[in-house]
């Protein structure tokens, strides 16, 4: 917005732009409140597209979502997530990381592949529903350092929707495991994959028995989003099961707190939108 | 600057080029207005919007006037929809503002010399006053497109604005006084 457009903005109210000087220049300032988008966070946004309807309109999705960007730089990374849907996963990696080498499916998990050091910033997407339930803090366990998952050199703070940054990460074969503050980590399988989807601790997913689709390697079951129920909870109260390899020594509080009794109530006004566009 | 509508279009397309350019575009002006409206993860709740733009962009009609006003309907949709959540939740602070809450008066007192001194004034305007505000100023939306994304009448908008200038005015003198 120009000063022109202020002052018209201020002629619009009935106010003389010379008399109320101060507040010109304040909507000056405020038309250039400084911003931290960064170009390389397009790549987030991608990634989180990729994986899926957004979760406000079903905040009970029962796929729980862990991806990774590894920033390589401005405009280029490479990138691994679970539970994508292996072809919005191969269109992603193949649009956005065409350099890197084929996409690699065997499973519903991908690898997390090697950077090219051990000092590379590495962030891991977090899917909204579960940064959500578990606001964190989180952990990432490395195997450098396969027994310490509270190692300050790498701790996890969920930032919701757009994912944490590892500060210091060594990526070559990476198994990530985060612990979700529910002492049940969330593994992302090393490279090359397992067969099986991530591990889902109790609560973090709702699912309906019987009633997955069986797509790729997910059991029917493991994924489909079941339709929101206020009130419910799948945490029992009191789970709070530590990893049996490594053990979280931080963030293991279970408390059964149905943490979707917040989710909304009433209409989304983001549901009011379906006109536009 | 606005997109140019080629570049728009190609982005409805599903030009990954395109929408990137039409993400560097808007999403600092996204991030401002959630800074603006006190969003403590504005770069998070950006992110969400733009997953939600680029999902429903196909099949979009509007141009690049159209497409402002489509993606500050979606951000101020995920900002209600937040506040919404936020409300049911509890608040977290951080320990450094927690151990420093008294002294919130004086650094209030503060004159205004930064941008930020601006969006605090700004956020004790009443909610839909500073929507009002937030939105033509951050997002140079017309007073016909606020009134479309915030669902009132252009009279209703206008009115809003013009309370909300004035008590930022008031603001603003009552901080000059002190």
């Amino acid at each position: 917005m120009t000063t022109e457009s202020h002052e018209e903005l201020l002629r619009e109210s009935g106010l003389d732009p010379h008399d109320n000087a101060g507040l010109k220049v304040a909507l000056g300032r405020l038309a250039d409140l400084p911003t931290t988008v960064e170009p390389a966070s397009f790549a987030s946004v991608l990634a989180l597209r990729a994986q899926g309807p957004m979760p406000s309109r079903s905040p009970r999705t029962t796929t729980l979502i862990v991806g990774a960007v590894i920033g390589l730089g401005a405009g280029t990374g490479m990138a691994a997530a679970a539970d994508l849907l292996p072809e919005s996963a191969e269109k992603f990696w193949n649009e956005i990381f065409p350099d890197l080498g084929p996409f690699s499916d065997q499973g519903s998990s991908l690898p997390l592949r090697p950077a090219p050091s051990s000092t590379t910033p590495v962030q891991v997407s977090v899917g909204l529903p579960l940064a959500e339930q578990t606001p964190g803090p989180w952990r990432v366990q490395t195997p450098s350092a396969p027994s310490v998952t509270s190692a300050p050199s790498v701790p996890l703070v969920v930032r919701p929707n757009v994912g944490v940054t590892v500060p210091e990460v060594v990526p070559s074969e990476l198994p990530i495991v985060v612990d979700t503050g529910t002492g049940e980590p969330v593994s992302v399988p090393e490279a090359p994959p397992t067969t099986g989807p991530p591990v889902v601790p109790p609560g973090q997913s709702e699912t309906k028995p019987g009633q997955g689709t069986g797509r790729g390697n997910q059991p029917p079951g493991q994924s489909e989003p079941v339709a929101d129920a206020p009130g419910r909870s799948g945490e029992a109260p009191g789970q709070n099961k530590p990893d049996k390899q490594d053990k979280p020594t931080k963030g293991g509080k279970g408390n059964g707190k149905p943490e979707n009794s917040t989710d909304e109530v009433g209409p989304h006004a983001s549901q009011d939108l379906g006109a536009l566009g | 600057m606005e997109l140019r509508p080629d570049v728009v279009q190609a982005a409805v397309d599903g030009d990954l080029s395109a929408q990137e350019q039409l993400y560097r575009e808007y999403a600092p002006r996204i991030q401002a207005y959630f800074l603006a409206r006190g969003v403590d993860d504005a770069e998070g709740l950006t992110a969400d919007v733009f997953v939600q733009v680029l999902a429903k962009l196909s099949g979009f009609v509007g141009g690049p006037m159209g497409l402002r006003s489509f993606i500050f309907t979606v951000a101020h949709a995920r900002y209600v929809d937040r506040v919404r959540r936020r409300r049911r939740e509890p608040r977290l602070v951080a320990l450094d503002d927690w151990e420093d809450a008294g002294m919130i008066e004086a650094a209030e007192e503060v004159s205004l010399s930064e941008a930020a001194n601006v969006v605090e004034l700004l956020r004790r305007l009443p909610e839909d006053q500073r929507e009002v505000v937030a939105l033509r100023v951050i997002g140079d939306l017309s007073l016909e497109e606020t009134a479309k994304v915030m669902r009132r009448s252009v009279g209703a908008v206008k009115q809003l604005q013009r309370r909300g200038l004035l008590a930022l005015r008031n603001e603003l003198e009552g901080g000059e006084a002190s």
